[in-house]
């Protein structure tokens, strides 16, 4: 049974041509997948479809087997917070908190006490080189951290499924290689990662490609 | 399952990272209670000392009074007891001249006999006393020249009662000053005494009327033109038209502000939770339940509403008190922040649900 599955999925906004029509796909445990493909052609909408943060117009995602698209908001919600990790583009940090505040944000949603969430936080930002950042706010790092910071927050759960929309888009090469390098560390363990990207260097390291 | 301790946490810990906001909420809300009561405050500071001069003067007193053949008795009072629309009642018997027994020719102060259930509001002893121990009013006292309250008083015709304490004579029963009463018990084998004043106090001002008609019929007099019966209803009905009026246009000014307030507060917090779109957005791709974005920002803005209550409230009371304006009660105060509170959440309601409602990937998208 694959960790993840798509099957037949359409989606599109509005009334106009749907962006994805019957899709299907199958993500293992243990595998990094690359979503690649021109812009404008539905990565992102995919990888929101798949963290169930949109519901497709038709068709099922199946998590362990079992339909969660169709599930209601607090399931679904539950399921992000629980099952998921996220990474976004411009990594998303709420400007007005603490870097350490923003890694542990997810632990509210999970219902994770806060002090053991703290822990694994500065584990995870000592891991990263980012540790030294805990107390300072988002506007007070560079890009490449604050990649860093996010892909803490994506870890803190230990997530089975770690989804990530353009990572090393806006990174140097250094910062590129912490981040890729962790994800790849990360599906070792048994996940599965999936990165939505058009950077050619992140894709030559994933396990296989979808094109778009 | 997220812990309310924890949305209550995360909640405070969003308020005071967003300085402005907050700082702009608490000044609404503190600004709606400060106007209110700096208004409305002081209209019913005012009303209260009104109805508190004319209460004063007993409003809610009926007193029959009969003659010494008019046949009304003590069993009047289990009557009454059948009654609704009552607080107090007493009645007492003819009066009887009585001076202290330490001088021969002291001044004479009328006694008299007194029966009712609840004697002890008048501050008589809790306890039975004896049936010929009296209790004194100052003025009696005075006229007596007992200072100590505490000796002996004789009636003409011989009958002695002991003074043991003094009471203080409340507004409705004044008009028998100077007054000695000698609380008598009632019981199946104590025959009914005549009495000579009947006194009887409305629960409220509006029952006077009522009240008035419903005592005359259960008097029982052989001779009901050797009785008559006073009311303060013209006071009454003064009362009611006095606190009718103001209260209704105090209740307008409350409506009226809260209303415009909570039109305010809405737009303002719609505006402050489109400003931070995209802080919702994340929070419901991170895994916060639309349930969870409401609850967040209700408890947000009802923390930031109740220091608001509190700053307006303790505003306006000083802005009160140094203006010499009557304070409107405690209770006034409190309905004014519990109201300020709710219709900050209630104004926060429809912003919190738009929040809960923002479209991830809409708001992640946007730079």
């Amino acid at each position: 049974m694959a960790l993840l599955e798509a099957r037949g999925i359409s989606f599109g906004y509005g009334r106009g041509v749907p962006i994805l029509d019957g899709w299907d796909a199958r993500f293992e445990a243990g595998e990094v997948v690359a979503i690649t493909g021109p812009s404008g052609r539905g990565k992102s909408t995919l990888l929101y479809l798949l963290g169930l943060m949109l519901a497709p117009r038709a068709g099922q995602v199946l998590v362990d087997g079992a339909d969660a698209a169709s599930q209601r908001d607090a399931a679904r919600a539950r399921m992000r917070a629980g099952l998921f990790g996220f990474v976004f583009q411009d990594a998303a940090l709420d400007a007005t908190r603490t870097v350490l505040d923003n890694v542990i944000e997810t632990a509210l949603y999970r219902g994770q006490p806060r002090e053991e969430a703290k822990a694994r936080a500065l584990e995870l930002m000592a891991q990263f080189g980012v540790d030294l950042r805990a107390t300072h706010k988002p506007g007070q790092v560079s890009g490449g951290q604050a990649q860093r910071i996010a892909l803490c927050r994506a870890l803190l759960n230990r997530p089975r499924i770690l989804l990530a929309d353009e990572p090393t888009g806006n990174l140097d090469q250094d910062s590129a290689t912490v981040v890729v390098d962790a994800m790849r560390s990360h599906a070792v363990s048994g996940s599965t990662v999936i990165v939505a990207t058009h950077d050619p260097a992140l894709v030559a390291r994933c396990d296989r490609v979808i094109q778009l | 399952m997220t812990r309310w301790w924890a949305v209550v946490r995360e909640a405070l810990a969003s308020a005071l990272s967003q300085p402005v906001a907050s700082v702009v909420t608490i000044v609404m809300v503190a600004g709606m209670c400060a106007t209110v009561l700096l208004t409305t405050g002081r209209t019913v500071g005012a009303e209260q000392a009104v109805i508190g001069t004319i209460d004063s003067a007993g409003t809610r007193s009926i007193v029959v009074r009969a003659e010494a053949d008019a046949g009304l008795n003590t069993g009047v009072l289990d009557r009454l007891a059948n009654l609704d629309g009552i607080e107090w009642a007493g009645a007492f018997g003819p009066a009887r001249d009585t001076q202290n027994t330490a001088f021969a020719d002291g001044t004479r102060v009328p006694v008299r006999l007194a029966w009712g259930d609840n004697l002890s509001d008048l501050g008589l002893a809790a306890s039975p006393v004896a049936d010929r121990s009296a209790f004194a009013s100052t003025a009696a006292l005075t006229q007596l020249g007992m200072p100590d309250a505490a000796g002996g008083i004789a009636t003409v015709d011989g009958d002695q009662f002991a003074v043991i304490a003094e009471f203080a004579v409340p507004d409705y029963l004044s008009f028998l000053q100077p007054l000695v009463i000698v609380p008598q018990q009632r019981g199946p084998d104590i025959a009914e005494q005549p009495v000579s004043v009947l006194v009887v106090i409305a629960e409220r001002p509006d029952l006077v009327a009522p009240v008035s008609a419903a005592v005359q019929s259960v008097l029982a007099v052989d001779d009901i033109t050797k009785v008559t019966l006073s009311t303060s209803e013209s006071l009454a009905q003064l009362r009611a038209i006095v606190e009718g009026q103001l209260g209704s246009f105090g209740r307008g000014l409350v409506i009226v502000i809260f209303a415009l307030t909570a039109v305010l507060v809405a737009a303002i917090l719609y505006g402050l939770v489109m400003l931070r779109r995209k802080d919702f957005g994340r929070r419901r791709a991170l895994g916060a339940s639309q349930s969870l974005i409401v609850a967040l920002l209700l408890t947000q803005i009802g923390a930031l509403a109740l220091v608001g209550a509190v700053v307006g409230c303790a505003a306006a009371a000083i802005g009160l008190a140094a203006s010499g304006d009557p304070l409107p009660g405690i209770a006034f105060f409190a309905a004014v922040a519990i109201l300020a509170i709710v219709t900050g959440l209630v104004a926060a309601l429809v912003p919190a649900l738009a929040a809960a409602r923002r479209d991830p990937l809409k708001e992640l998208r946007v730079p």
